[in-house]
């Protein structure tokens, strides 16, 4: 074959330099409440729009075919644990096992949870940002100090700082503790998505975990030192035309 | 936009030869972006001392960088210029130990600041204002935003700088690899230290090295090794070696003729990233001329004479 602009003639037959090629990985977290007040409606549509969601974030991601979604989810309740997990599993092979509900709302236990595996020692320095969505229905029922803590240790590792966090509140303003779920929040122009429907939900989750993905997928480099701290910026969330009818 | 003087190869018959190979990431390509990545080498002579100077640089892909391909061509040109002008002010330095402190003390401020004229003069040209806003005047440089990794072969010594990330490994004939400037571990993800950060020159990092038995150094921009396994490098450095080992096996023509494929191969496959790599192959010092100090040239402000070959 011929180099037509340097007029180098290209050798086939070297074979080519040793070293696993890898993709891009990118690791996204659900943390999923299941107390007992997310029973009926709510853990129904919560199951189903995730369902929903996992092709519609294949699809999206499909025009970055570098990036590899890995995705796990942690459940909480009277404490927390792994609904999917611990290992990452690929995109294509994840499926959403039926999330029952019950206990109280261990929101605290879930963030220390998901801060263990975003430590660096656990997730490769050079990776894309992590994505991470919390959903919930009420205020945590581990002491203060503990959703503190926990808030605090998740924004001094790096990975939890650069990940994409958003959350996802269900049901009426005065069912959970909107300031609580904001500090889990680091996009400051997203805010806390409020979800008063199943619509909303749906919704909602598909939007984040597509939009979250896609962010982080398109991994562009830049400068340390801008203003905002974030690795990612994110588009608006769709506007919500919330029916009557059919509220949480 | 500026077009900057590259050369796919360049060679000095007693320091050796290097060679360049720069790629659209299949991501630009699909979303119609440049590539932002620039390269330069120079191979040339002040007075009777020969030096081999190369350097790459990856203009940052972020929408708030929207001149860096341009920032990158500048900080490529402006490292080359430095060199050789670092070069030409240090030809009658007989102690490889000046050399080196006088490099380490003060190159990262002159090229942080040969670059910053470099994008001023740009700026003017294109009537962009560069204040905005009292207190943000080092915004205005994040447009033009880039990494840059340099190196100048001369006499008995390799020097190094790197501004942002990047990789520059050098693999003695032993098969030892040296890693000179370590990656920076205080960066995640996509995030760089640049030419355009607020005291840049403080966070560019400079290392000296001995010519001694020769090798091959090899620079390259992230894109390269972000296509590789291991959160350590390991397969990067596995892909350094063996490349090495292809052109002692093939020769450089047909490596060269290779790379293009290979880059594009990489960047496809895994980080989609545009690509650059420069390749120099350093010969050893001989006894003879290695304790001899170089000759005094007839006249210090000969420009160096570039040999280009591809």
């Amino acid at each position: 074959m011929n180099d037509k602009s340097g007029g180098i003639t290209i050798e086939d037959t070297i074979p080519i330099p040793d070293g696993q090629v890898a993709k891009k990985k990118l690791h996204f977290f659900w943390l999923a409440d299941c107390s007992d007040s997310m029973r009926g409606k709510k853990i129904a549509t919560l199951n189903q729009a995730i369902r929903e969601a996992v092709p519609e974030v294949q699809k999206a991601v499909a025009a970055y075919p570098q990036v590899e979604i890995y995705m796990r989810a942690i459940k909480f309740s009277d404490d927390a644990s792994w609904h999917v997990g611990p290992d990452p599993v690929p995109l294509a092979d994840f499926t959403w096992p039926e999330l029952e509900t019950s206990g109280l709302t261990a929101t605290a236990r879930a963030v220390s949870l998901l801060t263990g595996e975003l430590s660096i020692e656990r997730m490769p320095r050079r990776g894309l940002p992590p994505v991470c969505i919390l959903v919930s229905d009420g205020f945590c029922t581990d002491p203060r100090d503990e959703y503190d803590n926990a808030i605090a240790e998740l924004a001094k590792i790096p990975w939890g700082v650069k990940a994409v966090r958003l959350a996802i509140a269900i049901g009426d303003e005065s069912d959970y503790n909107e300031p609580e779920l904001l500090k889990f929040v680091n996009q400051d122009q997203i805010g806390l998505l409020k979800a008063h429907s199943p619509e909303e939900l749906v919704s909602y989750i598909k939007w984040a975990s597509v939009s979250a993905s896609v962010a982080s997928s398109r991994g562009r480099s830049r400068s340390t030192g801008m203003d905002d701290i974030s690795n990612v910026s994110l588009e608006s969330p769709p506007p919500m035309i919330t029916s009557n009818t059919d509220l949480f | 936009m500026l077009q900057p003087r590259q050369f796919l190869c360049a060679c000095d018959p007693s320091l050796g030869w290097a060679f360049g190979c720069s790629r659209t990431g299949a991501s630009h390509l699909r979303t119609s972006r440049p590539c932002e990545d620039a390269f330069a080498l120079w191979s040339g002579a002040s007075g009777a001392v020969p030096c081999i100077a190369i350097a790459i640089a990856d203009g940052h892909g972020d929408p708030r960088h929207d001149l860096s391909g341009t920032g990158a061509a500048l900080a490529v040109q402006s490292a080359v210029d430095e060199l050789t002008s670092f070069h030409r002010m240090h030809l009658h330095t007989v102690s490889s130990h000046i050399l080196r402190s006088e490099f380490r003390a003060d190159f990262s401020r002159r090229i942080t600041r040969r670059w910053r004229e470099s994008v001023q003069a740009d700026s003017r040209q294109r009537e962009i204002s560069l204040s905005h806003a009292p207190g943000h005047e080092a915004d205005d440089y994040v447009r033009y935003g880039s990494t840059l990794i340099s190196a100048l072969v001369v006499g008995e010594t390799i020097l190094l700088s790197q501004i942002g990330d990047g990789d520059v490994v050098l693999v003695r004939p032993d098969g030892t690899i040296e890693c000179p400037i370590p990656s920076d571990t205080g960066l995640i993800g996509k995030e760089t230290h640049s030419l355009s950060s607020k005291d840049a020159h403080l966070l560019c990092r400079t290392a000296t090295l001995d010519r001694g038995v020769g090798g091959v150094l090899i620079a390259a921009t992230d894109g390269v090794s972000d296509s590789f396994d291991g959160s350590e490098g390991e397969e990067f450095l596995k892909f350094v070696k063996s490349l090495v080992d292809r052109v002692k096996e093939f020769g450089i023509e047909s490596v060269a003729g290779s790379m293009k494929g290979w880059l594009d191969r990489y960047s496809e496959l895994a980080s989609g990233d545009d690509m650059t790599i420069v390749f120099v192959s350093i010969n050893p010092v001989e006894e003879t001329s290695a304790s001899q100090p170089p000759e005094t040239p007839k006249n210090n402000e000969d420009p160096p004479s570039l040999t280009e070959c591809w």
